[in-house]
């Protein structure tokens, strides 16, 4: 068994573990599906960032950033993580304060009037959407075993479901939230660790963006637009800035009000905890996509041919890495993994057991059992698909995230921000962003259409979804319980009117301002500068370009 | 100004950005109401 193996290993069994601990606490379907409510801030960081990041973070956007891309990365995500605070300020806490059980349900009951046809399309939605992403992320996590520990792929599959559906389906949220905590530490760790050895191996930070800025093979790798031309991804700056900003808006979106995003905040103890966490998100995910994308960009210097650029990282573990921090890294990246699918699980199975077909039993306990015996019937049938990979499935998984960001996005915060929206209006926003979306990108992935950056599948699924909600909803009217409850949900809570927590988030707000203040510092003094003076240093070879893609001298 | 100089700045700016944000929409939602009124 090699090293890789056996750390894989180990963190698999103490996942498990922990997993079925957690699990002995389930007593009650709010244990199992919210945590009892009860959860702190590190836990609601630790599964926010965790379910967000997965191999796609790891060996995509890593491979993204080692082809040239990396800069507009870092606009996209800039983009992308403002979603996190502005969903929890705008949409999160008031579906905490809802006190449902899923987002799904949180739908149903606003919009009473057509209760059961909203939730049960916002449950689908979870179904077709995450169900694709998770064969997706299972299907990617157990290429990795396969390839660093030597094991069949069908020997790896099962191992990497056994690794996350037997605790899932066992604890529900209890478990879930505790392990992504646990699987987002390894895998920040597992992205410094590289870093730093990937530096090292470059002779230090400076030499490597002084190296990086003039690097001949792939040029302009970290100049801000990255790399460009005809065998590129863009050829003009603007069209990359277009593509990053469209991107991040639409992450935005998913990261404000994704059922695997935004359902974490049902699990937190207090809405304070709901803010306090999406700060603190913002702020460990941009400073670890700052290690990510420097790490996956310098390891060009040792090697600027790898190919799959997506195998970038794993490459760099193998050879520029000691076996112990390789280890941990390998370990990092199939927590990311792990962590997403665990999530994606166990929102199938709520949904599937809560939002589209509820029992009227008799009592928590036999509901209880029931959702977990139908969670093992969704792992079940995801370890089926997963193991003929059936290739429909996975353009799906190619889009599944804007999709929701298109569907649920303008629904989501008209449910807190407006009066006029009918139920109506709502199902059909929701079933309008995610086929408008859907059939855009089916069309553009067959080739039938060629839609330019500013018609993004996602775009057009947002305008469709919110020209729609407009519409029906001037031709019918809220019901009274509907307008209650939107009122209802505006009432803040005396209990949250605390001076000792309001000190609390205040001071991580002001937390995150300063840690704002650090990195542009940090990318002042130890990127921007130091590239400047590199390419000044080449002389002629100095130039910038604008954004229309002209070659200025400096 | 150069591009790479707009991207730092920007990276950072966007964590100032949603940090004001929070901090102003807490002050406002959460603050305890003053303790006259709390007497009355």
């Amino acid at each position: 068994m090699n090293p890789y193996a056996v750390g894989i290993a180990i963190s698999l069994l103490i996942y498990l573990i922990v997993g079925s601990y957690a699990g002995r606490k389930v007593k009650h379907l709010d244990d199992y599906f919210v945590a009892g409510r009860s959860a702190p801030t590190l836990l609601i960081v630790g599964t926010l960032v965790a379910s967000f990041l997965s191999t796609s973070a790891f060996l995509g956007e890593t491979g993204f950033s080692y082809q040239g891309h990396g800069p507009l990365l870092l606009i996209m995500m800039a983009v992308n993580v403002m979603g996190y605070v502005l969903g929890a300020l705008f949409f999160g806490r008031y579906l905490r304060r809802s006190e449902a059980l899923t987002v799904a349900e949180y739908f149903g009951r606003r919009f009473e009037s057509q209760g059961k046809r909203v939730q049960s399309a916002a449950g689908w939605t979870i179904i077709v959407g995450l169900s694709a992403y998770l064969l997706a992320v299972t299907q990617g996590a157990s290429l990795i075993v396969s390839e660093v520990t030597n094991i069949p792929y069908s020997a790896a599959l099962v191992v990497v479901w056994a690794g996350y559906t037997l605790f899932t389906f066992y604890s529900g949220s209890r478990g879930v939230i505790i392990t992504d905590t646990m699987m987002f530490m390894v895998f920040m760790v597992a992205g410094f660790a590289a870093l730093y050895y990937i530096i090292a191996s470059a002779g230090g930070w400076f030499a490597m963006i002084e190296a990086l800025a003039t690097f001949e093979p792939k040029r302009d790798l970290i100049a801000w637009h990255g790399s460009l031309g005809p065998e590129l991804q863009w050829q003009a700056p603007l069209d990359g800035l277009s593509w990053a900003l469209i991107l991040g808006l639409s992450w935005g979106l998913v990261v404000a009000v994704s059922p695997w995003q935004s359902s974490r905040y049902l699990m937190a103890k207090d809405e304070h905890t709901v803010v306090r966490a999406s700060c603190v998100a913002v702020g460990a995910v941009l400073i670890l996509y700052i290690a990510l994308v420097f790490g996956a960009i310098a390891i060009n210097l040792a090697n600027s041919e790898i190919d799959p650029p997506e195998r970038a990282l794993v490459w760099a573990g193998f050879h520029l890495m000691p076996t112990l921090p390789a280890v941990i890294l390998m370990t990092g990246i199939m927590a990311a993994a792990l962590s997403s699918a665990s999530t994606f699980l166990s929102l199938v199975g709520f949904s599937a057991s809560h939002d589209l077909f509820p029992h009227p039993l008799r009592d928590d306990r036999h509901q209880l059992r029931v959702t977990r015996y139908t969670m093992l019937g969704v792992g079940l049938a995801a370890l089926g698909l997963a193991y003929f990979q059936p290739p429909a499935i996975m353009w799906i998984a190619y889009f599944a995230g804007t999709l929701f960001a298109s569907s649920w996005g303008p629904v989501a915060f008209f449910s807190v921000w407006s009066d006029r929206i009918t139920a109506a209006a709502a199902f059909w926003g929701i079933v309008a962003g995610f086929g408008g979306n859907a059939l855009a990108k089916l069309l553009e992935y067959r080739g039938i259409l060629d839609l330019p950056v500013l018609l993004d599948p996602f775009l057009i699924g947002l305008a469709l979804s919110s020209a729609t909600i407009w519409i029906v909803s001037c031709l019918g009217r809220a019901s009274d319980a509907e307008r209650a409850f939107r009122a209802a949900l505006h009432h803040v809570p005396e209990r949250e009117r605390d001076e000792r927590k309001l000190r609390g988030t205040l001071r991580i707000a002001r937390a995150l301002i300063a840690t704002g203040v650090i990195a542009i510092a940090f990318l002042i003094a130890c990127y921007a500068r130091p590239y400047a003076a590199a390419r000044a240093a080449i002389g002629s070879g100095a130039q910038s370009t604008n954004l229309s893609g002209s070659a200025n001298e400096r | 100004m150069s591009g790479e100089l707009l991207l730092a700045i920007g990276y950072g700016a966007a964590m100032i950005v949603v940090g004001a944000i929070a901090l102003r929409i807490v002050k406002r939602d959460y603050s305890p109401p003053p303790r006259r009124q709390q007497r009355d």
